[in-house]
């Protein structure tokens, strides 16, 4: 496998030539500070983008064009890390000698005119199509309730602290909503142009020129001024913890747990916090899994899951709402890990370092990985293995000190007492 | 040994049955790391009453749901989960209509992960003590799905399409239906369908497949098993729907609706795989994103996101339940009822359908996991990996897709309604 960064003018352009695959994936990453306000409308811009464009105007003459594009896959989402959004469309299809020989200029073509030449006339965005967008979000946002897993993490965060970055919620808002419009949203766009880090990954099997020379000839940013900021965030104090409870009507209850971690240095962020997690939570050998789950057969689902930019983990358990009160000192027993062994470690460690030992199975992880290195100063995988390898039980125990429990939300399920 | 180049894919596919009547499929990729396996034993939640000692016998729903729980026990040493996992290996296990899956996905040890996979999935421990414990966890995995929309409307659907066929009861089975389970009715479902004879293994990924072979074979050489011929009752399940139209109440924003189509496939001559295509060809034409009726009803305001299109395999039947989500259910009904009694297919959307469908398998072939969900799903419905996949695709054409159209009866239809709580 070969990586190569080239320096554009406005973006940088990540080429990693492998012959893996029998497809070839071109992911463009906008990066920018994350913001509230702009939530909603940088959701409905990454969706409008990819339901039309000017030739193509509607989604049905779309939906076309990437089927006679051997079903080229197409697909685009909003994640959050710390104080940064990254809005991705992913472009995946065929190699040209499943498919002919046109096709890497014809979907670097595609891919270019969903970015470039939206669907917008007199600086306004189709009426008819904004209209589609927006009821579609509208649905969405109103049917979060529906996911109650999502929605009970969702809510736990939200009811935390509604101001943290982390608990800002990609389905957008409703209040929001209903102030976009097709103007705002084409300034908008502009803006996302303008300010944004842009980075492009190409995996695949190609001719290297040919593909500089296609996106020197078709990806072209007059202007570009990034906006710079630091993308982890850091704790210094916490507050009391939260105790709320809520109910809906529903069979099962949901108990979610947020910890923060306080003054977290970067190796204990890259290495010391997940594996912490798997020790906890992360696996089928993990404490939180034996004794709420096979001791004591409380729940199916109970895990722990950090977000180490954030300095963040979580606990999520769906459990019978008579068995709370069991549930949650069992779980706030295991929070602060005690007495652990080498062998959990061991376990967490090898689990860890075979994720990065496959990444290069699988296209989206050769640019999560190479996105990790541009974005965050990630380690390279020979580090990342030679790191997880120096953690040891003090350094978990240090940062067991450094856990505040700042969130305990129990989504109480009602079904079961009306019946 | 015997090898099968994947016509037109670049594949090879190695397979063997050993004197156990066990199965072997292998499917190489020497260019990544990782390897990917699966023992799948032919029986599911689909629960046929089968004959035990010259009588039918009939277990609770649900049992094999159970049953993958509780080979994850084990009478001496290491449990799967610890055993994988010190391995740092992935383990898991997978209950649907018509087969129990376990898997272990892992860069490292395949000797060792493959000998214990077999020896764990072949030595069942129940005891009392451990399958009541098991009633809870299960429980709150019930319970789970039972809060999902998606997940209601569709087994919902299934138990109203089907009148006597077991598939009509969803795969975890019902609290009622787990709390009964015994360990002689664990012990008597295992030795009937995990006899090697209905078993296979499936992988794919890093591997040297006569190696893999080689290791499997001198596994079984000394296992015994019992003589077993598996014999299932048959099921006459008529062409008509066990309920036309149900509307039940939930946590949901607004109506969640499935309409599904009960289609009798008896009558047709052609090859199943290949017809399966055809319909499912037809039905996403019709109702897909590409399609006018999606277009029409999006510009209309009465629908704002796509139909979902889910569909089940019986012998005798193929069933397709398009769900969608609306206030204007009722207008939209119509206009699937409508787009079926008049269904126009012209020859370029068949070809569009058909490069999708050639794209579609090598998009599966590029990730070992999907892979090798995709040759278990061919065995389990068609017990055939389809070496000759890209022929049956480019065979097909308007003038067979037109006589399928002659034949077809659409008629028999389940409407099912969720409507929000008052």
């Amino acid at each position: 496998m070969e990586y190569e960064k080239i320096e554009k003018q406005n973006y940088n352009l990540h080429i990693i030539k492998t012959d893996k695959f029998k497809t070839t994936t071109i992911s463009v990453n906008f990066v920018d500070k994350i913001k509230k306000e702009e939530i909603t409308i940088r959701k409905f811009l990454f969706q409008i983008l990819c339901s039309t464009s000017l030739k193509y105007n509607t989604n049905r003459l779309f939906e076309i064009k990437l089927e006679d594009l051997y079903s080229l896959s197409l697909g685009h989402s909003n994640i959050k890390f710390g104080n940064l959004i990254n809005s991705y469309i992913d472009i995946k299809f065929l190699n040209e000698e499943y498919s002919d020989e046109n096709l890497l200029g014809n979907s670097i073509d595609l891919l270019c005119e969903l970015i470039f030449n939206p669907n917008v006339k007199n600086n306004k965005f189709d009426s008819k199509n904004f209209e589609i967008i927006k009821d579609k979000l509208n649905l969405i946002i109103e049917s979060q309730k529906e996911n109650t897993q999502k929605y009970a993490l969702n809510r736990s965060l939200e009811l935390m602290d509604e101001n943290d970055p982390v608990s800002y919620n990609l389905w957008g808002y409703k209040e929001d909503l209903n102030k976009i419009n097709e103007e705002n949203l084409y300034e908008y766009y502009k803006k996302v142009l303008k300010t944004n880090k842009i980075d492009i990954f190409v995996v695949g099997n190609f001719n290297k020129e040919k593909i500089i020379s296609l996106f020197e000839k078709k990806f072209i940013l007059n202007d570009n001024n990034k906006n710079e900021f630091e993308p982890f965030i850091t704790y210094k104090k916490s507050l009391k913890t939260k105790v709320i409870e809520e109910s809906i009507n529903l069979q099962q209850s949901k108990l979610s747990i947020i910890c923060k971690v306080l003054n977290l240095n970067l190796f204990e962020r890259r290495y010391v916090l997940p594996i912490y997690t798997s020790i906890l939570g992360g696996n089928s050998s993990s404490r939180l899994f034996i004794n709420v789950r096979e001791k004591n057969s409380l729940a199916y689902t109970v895990s722990a899951s950090s977000k180490a930019p954030n300095s963040i983990f979580m606990i999520y358990s769906g459990i019978d709402a008579d068995d709370y009160d069991e549930a949650l000192k069992l779980i706030k027993k295991e929070i602060i890990l005690k007495n652990i062994k080498e062998e959990e470690l061991e376990i967490a460690k090898k689990e860890l370092i075979s994720a990065v030992e496959v990444l290069n199975d699988n296209p989206s992880n050769i640019i999560n990985y190479y996105f990790g290195i541009e974005v965050f100063k990630s380690d390279s995988s020979n580090l990342k293995i030679e790191n997880y390898k120096k953690v040891t039980i003090k350094d978990l125990e240090k940062l067991s000190h450094k856990i505040k429990i700042a969130m305990i939300y129990f989504l109480k399920g009602l079904s079961n007492e009306n019946e | 040994m015997k090898t099968n180049k994947i016509n037109f894919y670049n594949e090879l596919i190695y397979s063997e049955t050993l004197d156990n009547g066990l199965e072997i499929i292998i499917l190489p990729n020497k260019n990544i790391e990782d390897t990917f396996v699966t023992f799948t034993a032919r029986y599911g939640g689909c629960n046929f009453r089968f004959k035990l000692n010259n009588k039918y016998m009939k277990v609770p729903n649900g049992i094999a749901h159970f049953l993958e729980h509780k080979m994850f026990e084990q009478k001496d040493g290491m449990d799967p989960f610890s055993f994988y996992n010190l391995n740092g290996t992935y383990c898991n296990a997978f209950t649907n209509y018509y087969n129990t899956s376990y898997i272990f996905a892992g860069n490292k040890n395949f000797d060792e992960n493959l000998i214990y996979l077999l020896n764990f999935v072949q030595s069942p421990y129940f005891t009392d003590e451990n399958v009541e414990k098991e009633k809870g966890i299960i429980t709150q995995e019930l319970m789970m799905y039972d809060d999902m929309p998606d997940n209601i409307i569709f087994e919902k659907t299934i138990f109203n399409v089907f009148n006597k066929h077991p598939i009509k009861y969803s795969v975890g089975g019902t609290v009622e239906d787990i709390v009964k389970i015994t360990k002689e009715d664990l012990y008597n479902c295992y030795k009937t369908f995990y006899n090697p004879k209905n078993m296979f293994i499936i992988i794919t990924g890093n591997v040297d497949p006569s190696h893999a072979i080689d290791l499997i074979k001198n596994n079984q050489k000394y296992k015994k098993f019992e003589n077993i011929n598996i014999k299932l009752e048959e099921i006459d399940e008529e062409d008509s729907v066990s309920v036309k139209s149900q509307i039940i109440k939930h946590n949901v924003t607004i109506p969640y609706v499935a309409y599904a189509v009960k289609i009798p496939i008896s009558e047709f001559k052609i090859e199943r795989k290949k017809l399966n295509l055809y319909l499912s060809d037809i039905i996403n034409i019709l109702f897909d994103e590409t399609s006018l009726l999606y277009e029409n009803l999006k510009n209309n305001g009465l629908l704002e996101t796509p139909i979902d299109i889910d569909t089940i395999d019986t012998d005798k039947h193929k069933v397709f339940i398009l769900s969608f989500k609306s206030n204007e259910y009722k207008k939209i009904i119509e206009e699937i009822d409508k787009t079926l009694e008049n269904i126009q297919i012209i020859k370029e959307d068949l070809e569009r359908k058909k490069k999708v469908n050639i794209s579609n398998i090598l998009f599966m072939f590029d990730d070992i996991s999907n892979t090798n969900k995709m040759i278990l799903n061919n065995m389990i419905l068609y017990n055939n990996v389809f070496t000759n996949i890209y022929d049956i695709i480019k065979d097909m054409n308007i003038k067979e897709l037109e006589e399928i159209l002659t034949k077809i009866n659409l008629k028999n239809k389940s409407l099912l309604v969720i409507e929000k709580q008052d």
